[in-house]
């Protein structure tokens, strides 16, 4: 609706000021007129002059930003003479007066002729008279305005060097160096380091000039135009220099700090082999020698690292590993972690500061090795998610449809082999999120929302998982329909569709053979349903759920474990199971005392700092037993959402390292295990998962309510 | 909280053009019809940016950029002249007077947003 509205206003504004340029014209021809008049009577009124040089100058101006072309043209030759007047370059004369006066009454005609849209002859014969008056040839037309429009860029990534200096009082002209860096920042990735050599004393600092400098390492496909673009209003006066780096200089292998530096001719050659003669760091060496200052030297290092990033990327070598060796790898590497995990208990329980050592030692290794193993097999999805830009573009343009990909969270990192599982489902549910989520831009403008549809796909880390959620703001599924079809296909019948909730008519949709598009569009394909998507999913151990609003749009959202992540974890024991809380979750401990407890009238909360935090029982949730009432319970306040919850414990052992073994079929249902461990001793510990756990305790809570408020009702009425 | 834009010219239709497109825009819009009545106003209200022509009666441009820059809440604000090519040297006038930028008339509304959003995030 907003944007229907902006439409209009649009419309109006412009409207408005044509009709207000109407007036004004003629006002100020009015104007023209009599001062004309009162030259011929004053000739060396240099107000006069101003005046009317002022009056011609806004028709022109106002003229050419109305769209008023013609008049702003032929208005410019009015406006040389008269500036030449002012200047003192040509007299006031009788034959001056009359030949302005033919001009502004020219003027008039093309007003009025432009009001009731007529033509009017082109006045060659009053141009050439002015002319005449000038002497010599004034510039023709209203010089076309500096063309700001974007310059195609030209697509590859370039790195530029950019040196910006500001002067002194660049703060004075009310620019702030910050706005240009951020500007540039538009364009691409930008390092940018400080050049501080000019920082006086804080006693010598005026609080008002500016003295640092900046080297910026620009990464970008913007073309060297627009780059140098960002410095429009501050080149003349600051020092700015952009130069495209030689890409070649990376390629022989030259990213010395040493070559770099003369490359950017901040230091000499001879002076630079002269200094590693000796035996520290280039970069030191120069410095020290007073060849370089620091600021030049930090920012050759960033080009340093940039060149052997890039070095990097082109050169990377790669081996085959058969996937089977790297999993035995990995788990040998779990184990291990396990085993150095005891190895530190027993070394604490011995006590002796040599061992202690060697075992510290151990542990950082381990630690190292485990890291590295794990991510051998991990790679980013954004890579994943980037190739749908394709498929967007080329599915929705042939739809007619104007849709942006929105990728978040592309350096999520997931088992390799889960990435490549996953990909035809995520095809799947990006198609029919714009065959059946997203509407024509006409359909969107009608119901008020922005021509262009988004469909968003993201992946984060939460609890133990990996989320994946593929998002639309499109039309949403159409609740009836789907209960609808599912009757007409036998699957539910009419009268249960009555006390069905939402999430339970959407459960239909993965039903086999279910699919409620009329036509088999070859967008969605034939014989791909979301039951083959959730099928694909499951044997991946994960979960999809959907969650849609009608006219708003959809979410997709799938759960994906990290069967072979290790996390750290804090390791606590309620009644006799023993749990792992992901470390990440945790805020803080507490001890649960009969205070907390009494202070709570029986509900179960308690004040943490400013926050009323509910908690849960674990020994309630999965034992079902009876406290114990000679232990003191443990809180342990976990992260759940935007705030925070509690989980109450019996004992809190410390810190456990663990690897994650899924529990398998069985009990993947189960909410609020997300795994399990093994233990030095052999014993399983339950890996939470946390947000899982506290939701279905709050909604566990929220039914026991209204059950109860049910009861309460019921005996009252 | 939007930043608020004053727009000085003597021209009432390049006031409701340039006006226009700022509002809707989503800037909040000071008007003056010339210098004096533009310092005026700025003594008793605030705004983020000043766009002034600069010809103008009675305080033309470069005579507001200059009272600008001795008031307080002025001094650091970015002021942009709104310059035609007939006047080249206006520009460096604009600068010594302590103008931060310019665009040229004239311009396409578009063009003046990417000007203003150059100097005011």
């Amino acid at each position: 609706m907003n944007r229907l509205l902006g439409a209009m206003v649009v419309i109006d504004h412009e409207q408005e000021a044509m009709s207000a340029f109407y007036e004004e014209a003629d006002e100020l021809l009015n104007d023209i007129e009599l001062t004309l008049l009162e030259i011929e009577a004053d000739p060396d009124s240099k107000e006069l002059i101003d005046k009317l040089f002022r009056a011609v100058h806004t028709i022109k101006g106002s003229g050419a930003m109305l769209g008023f072309d013609k008049i702003a043209a032929f208005t410019h030759h009015v406006e040389s003479l008269i500036d030449a007047v002012r200047a003192g370059e040509v007299p006031v004369s009788k034959l001056l007066i009359n030949q302005v006066l033919l001009a502004r009454d020219h003027i008039n005609n093309m007003m009025v002729a432009e009001k009731g849209e007529e033509a009017v002859d082109d006045a060659a014969e009053i141009i050439s008279g002015l002319r005449a008056l000038l002497g010599n040839d004034p510039d023709m037309l209203v010089a076309p305005p500096r063309s700001s429009d974007t310059k195609s860029d030209s697509g590859r990534d370039v790195s530029y060097r950019i040196t910006f200096i500001p002067e002194e009082g660049i703060f004075m002209r009310g620019l702030d160096p910050l706005m240009i860096l951020l500007e540039l920042e538009d364009h691409g990735k930008a390092i940018v380091t400080p050049i501080t050599e000019s920082l006086p004393v804080l006693e010598n600092m005026a609080p008002e000039k500016c003295y640092i400098g900046y080297n910026i390492l620009l990464e970008t496909n913007a073309d060297i135009d627009i780059i140098k673009d960002v410095f429009i209003f501050v080149e003349e006066d600051s020092i700015v220099e952009v130069e495209l780096i030689d890409s070649s200089l990376g390629d022989t292998g030259a990213t010395r700090l040493g070559d770099i530096l003369v490359d950017r001719g901040e230091v000499k050659e001879e002076e630079v082999n002269q200094v590693l003669a000796q035996d520290q760091k280039t970069g030191e060496k120069l410095i020290n020698a007073g060849l370089a200052t620091e600021s030049q030297v930090a920012a050759a290092l960033q080009e340093q690292k940039l060149l052997r990033e890039r070095k990097k990327v082109r050169e990377s070598a790669t081996i085959r590993v058969a996937a089977d060796k790297l999993d035995f790898l990995i788990n040998v590497v779990g184990e291990l972690v396990t085993a150095q995990a005891r190895l530190t208990d027993t070394a604490v329980s011995i006590g002796s500061m040599q061992l202690n050592a060697t075992v510290e030692e151990i542990e950082r290794l381990v630690t190292e090795l485990r890291d590295n193993v794990l991510g051998i097999r991990m790679i980013p999805i954004g890579n994943t998610f980037n190739k749908f830009n394709r498929l967007v573009r080329d599915l929705s343009m042939g739809m007619g449809k104007d849709i942006e990909l929105v990728v978040k969270g592309g350096e999520t990192e997931l088992d390799k082999t889960m990435i490549e599982k996953i990909h035809d489902p995520l095809v799947h549910l990006v198609r029919n999120s714009i065959d059946h989520g997203i509407e024509t831009p006409e359909e969107r403008r009608v119901s008020g929302k922005d021509a262009t549809g988004t469909v968003v796909l993201q992946a984060a880390h939460v609890g133990g998982s990996v989320m994946i959620t593929i998002s639309d703001d499109g039309r949403g599924i159409d609740y009836e329909k789907v209960a609808r079809k599912a009757v007409a296909k036998g699957l539910v019948r009419e009268a249960d569709l009555e006390g069905m909730s939402r999430e339970d008519i959407l459960t239909f949709i993965f039903l086999p053979g279910f699919s409620t598009a009329e036509i088999v569009s070859d967008v969605s394909g034939r014989g791909v349903g979301m039951d083959v998507v959730r099928t694909e999913i499951s044997k991946l151990r994960g979960r999809i759920e959907i969650d849609s609003v009608p006219g708003k749009g959809t979410k997709i959202s799938i759960r994906l474990p990290l069967t072979m992540a290790i996390i750290d974890g804090l390791l606590v024991r309620a009644q006799d199971t023993k749990y792992i809380i992901p470390i990440n979750r945790i805020r803080q401990c507490v001890e649960l005392t009969s205070d907390i407890i009494s202070m709570a009238h029986g509900r179960h909360i308690l004040q943490v700092q400013e926050e009323i935090v509910p908690y849960v029982r674990l020994r309630e949730i999965f034992n079902g037993c009876a406290r114990n009432d000679k232990e003191i319970e443990q809180i342990i306040i976990v992260e759940y959402e935007e705030s925070a919850a509690g989980l109450v414990i019996d004992q809190i052992y410390g810190d456990h390292q663990t690897v994650i073994k899924s529990l398998g079929k069985c009990y993947e249902h189960v909410h609020g295990i997300a795994g399990a461990t093994v233990l030095g001793d052999g014993s399983v510990a339950l890996i939470l998962d946390v947000p899982q756990l506290v939701k279905s305790a709050i909604d566990d809570e929220v039914e026991a309510l209204e059950h109860h408020r049910g009861r309460q009702e019921a005996a009252g009425s | 909280m939007p930043k608020t834009i004053m727009t000085v010219d003597d021209s009432a239709s390049i006031r409701l053009l340039v006006g226009g497109a700022l509002r809707q825009a989503g800037y909040s819009v000071l008007e003056a019809k010339d210098g004096v009545d533009a310092a005026d106003q700025l003594s008793k209200k605030t705004c983020d940016m000043v766009l002034t022509d600069l010809n103008m009666p009675n305080l033309d441009g470069i005579g507001l950029i200059k009272k600008l820059r001795t008031m307080p809440a002025y001094r650091f604000i970015p002021i942009i002249m709104l310059t035609t090519e007939s006047q080249p040297g206006m520009k460096q006038k604009g600068k010594d007077a302590g103008a931060t930028g310019w665009i040229v008339k004239p311009f396409k509304p578009a063009q003046l947003l990417a000007v203003i959003s150059r100097v005011l995030r």
